[in-house]
């Protein structure tokens, strides 16, 4: 009885101190977490608040803006150029096979190259470049009357309209992408394929694998981590960031056959002055970033148990 | 205007101490000038950088700097212009002037402005014309948000030599669009393109512009526009637009000018491969590049051929407006600097140095240019009759789909479904 009470005691008092260092600990902490909390508070969340704050308004930055409800949503709704806008979006993702395929495949060609590190730099030099420039070297290139359809006509081939024709333009606007975004994408796989334990290769060519067998069972397998990475980031930058390759490109012509949602931001938001529209749209645009991000992850090759 | 000034650069530290040195220098030249002084003022716009525009904007502030008032110049490209001004504007840092253009595609700014009346500039209330398209709206003439400066507007020319090649008289220009027509089948006959043209954003819309300018000629039918009583349904602009689609399908433009950008269709009238280019009075496709580029004399100006039913009205407007911030922190700086860039001086070194025609009468333009081209553009302009209906049918939001997608129509069609399309952006 006595020894119970005591036993009784001990825990009390234990409890108490536990609760005690428990709370201090986590004011501690909160304490580390707080600046980052603060930065992330304001720099991610209030413009978040802020955009979709005026996607409920008209607004042109220079009068006050006035709330209109639903309105911005429902003219977007029917809009039949948002709608193009949004399917150019939603088609452009279906290149990210190519822009994932194309640069692994680069990496595991020079993974063991004996001039692996000149090679990696060669590939790295279109990202040096920015996207605009590429965009507009590439638009002289492919221009109706540019060298490449000069040269397919100087080899009796007919020119091919790479910019003047819908829905052709889509795909060149892909290619030409894949080729900016190629140098990237090399180093993220080449990081991943550098952390691949040497025997494990090793082992592999000993057991008769050919360059076939070591992409298919090693080389893939070990970068699945990176595929998944560089495919979310690929996704992003298709609905927020691929609009300087649009403008440098065709300016999203012809017409608005390769216009996407960031394009339509910008013409909202800088060249008409409706900024609640373009907030509206910049809306729909994290939707489809939520939406296409949930299509990849669920397509997107899984790592071995 | 705008056309060439796209992405040029700001006025860097070293260009604003130069023009300030050499502005010490000129004031000993020009005592007049130096007499009195108004501090510091300052200007944004989208044509203060390199182009030939913007140096002559230079210019000018830097022959204005004798009288003791120091200009600074800010370029920022045009894309980005109205959410730039919008930005500066709520931060409470507009500057002391600036530029806009006329007609609805900058009138979100109107309303930061101060207004004032012809009156308030008495030296040019009587000499410089255009007046009507810089007041706050269509229907309040003494609420003026802007001095109009320069002639903008839709102008085509003729290559002479290719004229020639393909039988034409070299001397001769199209006058109606029977004529015109003519041309482009014995031009195409020839193995030449017969009009140089881009998918925009402006060539189809100088075009555009030229032919609506004759179907709503009146300052009536404006007035009916902004006031909501003529909307895009009326026939009127389906009748237009179906001339250049027609002309799209029969080859007139080429096969692939939906690929080409303004700069490019411009080369290829500069580089003799089409016969006419339909470009403007200045800025983009016009004589300075034509003098430079194929020889002066060897291209004509014409307006736009006449549509049958319409009237030979020419789509005219101020080049641009220069305009005081409502809250200008030197408006009698801001006062004197938009005056002596309207005057005959600021519109002389505009014509010599940017290429753009002054709205002043009595000018010499042959004596200030040397170019039998700009001084048949000029006589043009006087000539005939002008509006700038174009600019007013359609919103800013509109007016980008209108850029954006004119072209396209032009060579595909589906001209009444764009039209319904764009009053929905209306």
């Amino acid at each position: 009885m006595v020894a119970s009470a005591g036993f009784g005691q001990a825990a009390a008092s234990w409890r108490a101190r536990s609760t005690q260092g428990s709370g201090r600990a986590s004011m501690t902490g909160w304490l580390f977490v707080l600046p980052q909390l603060v930065l992330v508070a304001a720099l991610v969340l209030l413009p978040l608040g802020r955009v979709i704050y005026l996607s409920f308004m008209q607004y042109d930055g220079f009068t006050d803006p006035v709330f209109i409800g639903l309105q911005n949503y429902l003219d977007l709704i029917v809009w039949k150029d948002f709608q193009r806008q949004v399917l150019n979006t939603f088609l452009l993702v279906l290149a990210l096979p190519l822009w994932v395929l194309l640069p692994f495949t680069l990496a595991a060609l020079s993974h063991d190259h004996p001039r692996k590190a000149w090679l990696r730099f060669f590939f790295l030099l279109p990202g040096i470049l920015p996207a605009v420039v590429v965009g507009m070297i590439f638009r002289m290139v492919l221009s109706d009357r540019g060298p490449a359809n000069e040269l397919l006509r100087a080899l009796g081939l007919p020119g091919v309209p790479w910019l003047s024709n819908d829905p052709l333009v889509l795909a060149t606007v892909a290619l030409v992408i894949a080729w900016g975004m190629m140098g990237s994408g090399v180093m993220f796989y080449s990081a991943g394929l550098s952390a691949l334990p040497r025997e494990r290769v090793e082992a592999a060519i000993l057991d008769g694998a050919n360059w076939w067998d070591l992409v298919r069972h090693i080389y893939w397998p070990a970068t699945i981590p990176v595929t998944r990475f560089w495919s979310m980031i690929l996704v992003l930058a298709t609905v927020t960031t691929f609009y300087p390759w649009i403008v440098g490109l065709t300016r999203g012509g012809p017409g608005i056959a390769s216009s996407t949602i960031d394009h339509a931001v910008f013409l909202a938001g800088m060249g008409s002055s409706r900024l609640g529209l373009a907030a509206a749209m910049a809306v729909v645009g994290v939707l489809a970033i939520i939406v296409i991000l949930g299509l990849v992850t669920q397509l997107s090759p899984k790592e071995r148990g | 205007m705008v056309l060439r000034s796209l992405g040029a650069a700001h006025m860097n530290r070293r260009d604003f101490l130069v023009g300030a040195a050499a502005a010490s220098v000129a004031g000993a030249a020009f005592p007049a000038l130096s007499q009195s002084g108004f501090g510091e003022i300052s200007m944004v716009g989208w044509s203060l950088g390199g182009s030939a525009n913007g140096r002559a904007f230079q210019e000018a502030a830097t022959t204005f700097s004798t009288g003791g008032t120091q200009v600074g110049l800010e370029n920022v490209p045009w894309d980005n212009y109205i959410s730039v001004v919008s930005t500066r504007f709520r931060a409470g840092r507009m500057a002391d002037t600036l530029q806009l253009i006329p007609g609805t595609l900058h009138d979100a700014i109107f309303p930061t402005l101060r207004k004032f009346s012809k009156t308030d500039y008495p030296e040019l209330a009587n000499t410089l014309t255009l007046w009507e398209f810089a007041t706050e709206r269509y229907d309040t003439p003494d609420s003026q948000v802007g001095l109009p400066i320069g002639v903008q507007g839709t102008m085509a020319y003729t290559n002479k030599v290719l004229f020639e090649n393909a039988g034409l008289d070299p001397e001769w220009t199209p006058a109606t669009w029977e004529e015109l027509a003519e041309a482009c089948e014995k031009l195409k006959a020839a193995g030449i393109t017969p009009i140089a043209m881009s998918a925009g954003p402006y060539q189809p819309f100088f075009m555009y512009a030229g032919l609506l300018a004759q179907l709503f000629p009146d300052v009536q039918d404006i007035t009916d526009f902004r006031a909501g009583r003529i909307t895009l349904s009326d026939e009127r602009f389906l009748t237009a637009l179906n001339f250049l689609t027609d002309a799209g399908a029969k080859g007139w433009f080429g096969d692939s000018f939906v690929s080409r950008s303004d700069d490019e269709a411009e080369a290829e009238f500069a580089q003799g491969r089409a016969g006419i280019s339909f470009g403007a009075v200045a800025g983009l496709s016009t004589w300075p590049v034509w003098d430079e580029k194929l020889g002066a004399g060897n291209y004509k100006p014409f307006l736009t051929p006449l549509l049958p039913g319409g009237k030979m009205v020419a789509y005219v407007t101020p080049d641009m407006l220069i305009s005081e911030s409502g809250n200008a922190k030197n408006p009698d700086g801001a006062r004197a600097w938009l005056g002596y860039l309207a005057g005959p001086e600021g519109q002389k070194i505009r014509l010599r140095v940017g290429g753009a025609m002054p709205n002043l009468p009595d000018i010499d333009v042959a004596d200030v240019t040397g170019s039998a081209g700009a001084v048949a553009v000029y006589d043009l302009i006087k000539g005939t009759p002008g509006n700038e209906s174009a600019l007013d049918f359609v919103s800013a939001a509109a007016g980008n789909v209108l850029f954006q997608q004119l072209g396209q129509v032009m060579r595909n069609g589906g001209a009444k479904e764009f039209l319904e399309a764009l009053e929905a952006q209306n």
